[in-house]
């Protein structure tokens, strides 16, 4: 809302200083497009390809590889196939306590985390890049040994998934490829040079289309349209980590996505541990916010310092841990309305997709 | 940024991950989560089953669909039904009315005589409170097993009103065919006679039983499920049952009890069967449920909300219940 509001009062400004400067009001036109940049980027994207490049995946028996920029990545996937209690037999304090145990001690060796739930089922894919080929080994070996050990605790059975089955999940089939046109490319740039020339503001486009093509290594992909219904939906923001729910209100939110989850078409989401500065950020802002509030007298402040000290509490008393999450719902919009209402705030993007990344 | 509770509602995966399920055997309905619930004889440690169910409730309904889907897949059955429905009449090409239709019960193939006398007279004391008469029976049986008639027995009648009342009953259950090997290899629906004393049809199920008992160990073991018994009113052979269930896995035949109340069968009966399937009932009939296995509220909930094609599916190894929506056979319907 806040940058919609930025956007239009640099354009509407732009248009008024028109007839007092024409450079001021070129550099206002140019500043509104800059502040709406992170959103018509992958509109760009989608312009320049067709669809969103995704690294290329190669894959050998038990994992699969891709380059990271220059950097060497591995997958290794697991299915989970059965664990001995859930959600539908457990009462709030016990689903808390084995989930927590769980999240606090299989996804502690560093590496990404890649939670994928395809129609009910659920995969878990470890993910490592690293420069070196041993320190790959090594921190993959200890990832997984941490997440046996996490599943262990949590009293679920697993698979292995092979190659073929991890690159189905990390290309799943309501992605296809799409073939890059580079005569439409040339095009877009060469018109968009073009143009911008007679208006200027328009050289951010430019370098938005530069910097989606120099991103465009890999295979291009798009939904595919024969899945009715289906978008593309990236995690925009958890909702409720700014409250201090309850045990009961998160074991009332699991019973609800297992009672829809095996109406959910496609849904990962990328956890990586929080380094330690980022957690605790959470504590040091919510005093800043709060000394400003006091100091300014600003109830706004108060509020959102409140806010900040739910989630360091739920840090501290309850000893949750952080992670930096990415996500991507594939599904249509009552899945996503859902999904807000058990706190996480999905909106379309097509970006989303390099989750799978 | 999240933190671990944020996303545990959504990721864990005791929040995802539903009990595993069987992908094949007797399909008995769907459960809550739109997944097939099988009876798999093959993943089970034996096949031997309870299904309890308050009156009306699709006890034997569901038997019946369990036959049915048995049949498919080439095991044969066997109902012993001591009220006589017709529905189940017309499942079956073959049926015994017993007491009118003759069965040979002194040709005991798989048994000896003596153990034969000796089990059969126990069950006899128990069944006509004859006690302490037990070695006595058991000491005619013999007589007429080595004579291959009834007629040692028919020599006491006139001096022991005991015995008396013993030989008509047997007279009534006893003829020179077919014996237990002909019955054995055949789909049948033994029933009784409207009227008929409760003693000659516990008599004559006791004796079906031990026949059976003694021919199947003949044929040796066997690997596959062969045969089913869907015994009616089962909690009159309580006692019976859980020698049964105990000894018959590896002879290739299944039992499985039918009766209405939980607290009818012996606890034990539970403890050693391979499934147990819960049809509704009323509140009480589900706290007595509760106190044989863990179930939830909302497991609670699923057969006491609901009058008919409802049931709690327990199977032994896994102790999670499925709240099963029955798939009835439509022939399976009286």
């Amino acid at each position: 809302m806040g940058k919609a509001i930025i956007f239009l009062m640099f354009l509407i400004a732009g248009f008024f200083t028109r007839a007092y400067s024409i450079e001021l009001s070129l550099i206002l036109l140019g500043l509104s497009i800059v502040v709406i940049s992170r959103e018509i980027y992958p509109y760009i994207v989608h312009m320049m390809h067709g669809g969103l490049p995704l690294n290329h995946l190669e894959c050998l028996r038990k994992i699969c590889f891709s380059y990271s920029g220059n950097k060497p990545c591995v997958y290794l996937g697991f299915q989970v196939l059965d664990c001995r209690h859930g959600c539908y037999d457990l009462n709030e304090k016990d689903f808390w306590l084995s989930s927590l145990s769980f999240f606090s001690t299989a996804f502690t060796a560093g590496g990404e985390y890649i939670f994928i739930t395809v129609k009910g089922e659920m995969f878990i894919v470890l993910k490592v890049c690293e420069y070196e080929g041993k320190r790959i080994k090594d921190e993959l070996k200890s990832m997984r040994e941490a997440f046996l050990r996490g599943f262990e605790l949590l009293g679920c059975s697993y698979r292995v998934l092979a190659g073929s089955e991890l690159k189905g999940l990390l290309r799943p089939p309501e992605l296809i490829e799409v073939k890059t046109n580079p005569v439409r490319q040339l095009l877009t740039l060469i018109s968009t040079i073009l143009v911008s020339g007679l208006f200027p503001p328009l050289v951010v486009i430019l370098a938005l289309e530069i910097l989606a093509l120099s991103s465009g290594k890999g295979i291009v992909y798009k939904v595919s349209i024969q899945n009715g219904g289906l978008k593309v939906w990236g995690l925009k923001k958890a909702t409720v980590t700014y409250t201090y729910p309850s045990l009961r209100e998160i074991y009332t939110r699991a019973r609800v996505v297992y009672s829809i989850v095996s109406t959910i078409p496609f849904m990962a989401m990328r956890l990586k541990p929080a380094p330690w500065e980022i957690a605790a950020s959470l504590d040091s802002h919510a005093y800043r916010v709060y000394e400003m509030g006091t100091a300014l007298d600003k109830l706004s402040m108060l509020h959102e310092s409140q806010k900040y000290f739910f989630a360091s509490r739920r840090r501290w008393e309850r000893r949750e841990p952080v992670f930096l999450v990415n996500g991507l719902l594939i599904a249509p919009k009552e899945i996503r309305d859902t999904m807000e209402r058990m706190g996480l705030h999905f909106e379309p993007d097509m970006l989303a997709l390099k989750t799978l990344e | 940024m999240v933190l671990a509770g944020d996303v545990i509602p959504v990721l864990s995966p005791l929040a995802v991950v539903p009990p595993r399920e069987e992908g094949q055997g007797i399909l008995l309905g769907v459960d809550d989560k739109g997944r097939n619930i099988y009876l798999n004889p093959y993943s089970l440690p034996n096949v031997h089953g309870v299904i309890l169910g308050t009156s009306g409730s699709g006890k034997s309904t569901l038997s019946r669909h369990i036959i049915l889907e048995a049949r498919e897949k080439g095991v044969k059955a066997w109902v012993i039904d001591p009220h006589g429905e017709e529905a189940y009449k017309r499942l079956f090409d073959n049926s015994i009315k017993m007491t009118v239709d003759k069965i040979n019960i002194l040709s005991i193939p798989g048994w000896s005589h003596e153990e034969y006398a000796s089990e059969l007279s126990r069950y006899i004391e128990l069944i006509y409170a004859y006690y302490g008469s037990r070695n006595v029976i058991r000491k005619l049986i013999l007589r007429c097993l080595k004579e291959g008639s009834l007629s040692p027995m028919e020599k006491f009648v006139d001096e022991d009103p005991d015995i008396s009342r013993l030989y008509d009953d047997l007279i009534r259950i006893h003829g020179d065919a077919p014996t237990i090997a002909e019955l054995s290899d055949r789909d049948i629906y033994f029933y009784f006679p409207t009227m008929v004393s409760q003693e000659i049809g516990r008599l004559s199920i006791q004796v079906l039983l031990l026949l059976l008992q003694g021919y199947r160990r003949s044929q040796g073991v066997k690997k596959r499920l062969e045969q089913i018994i869907i015994l009616e009113e089962a909690h009159l052979f309580s006692k019976y049952l859980l020698s049964l269930y105990k000894e018959i896995r590896k002879w290739g035949y299944s039992l499985i009890a039918i009766s209405q109340l939980p607290r009818e069968f012996d606890i034990r009966l539970y403890q050693l069967a391979g499934f147990v399937l819960v049809l509704s009932g009323s509140e009480s009939y589900i706290r007595d449920i509760a106190a044989l296995f863990s179930i939830t509220n909302d497991e609670k909930d699923h057969v006491l909300f609901a009058s008919r094609g409802t049931a709690l599916f327990f199977r032994q190894g896994d102790p999670r219940p499925r709240k099963v929506f029955l798939r009835i056979r439509e022939e399976a319907f009286s």
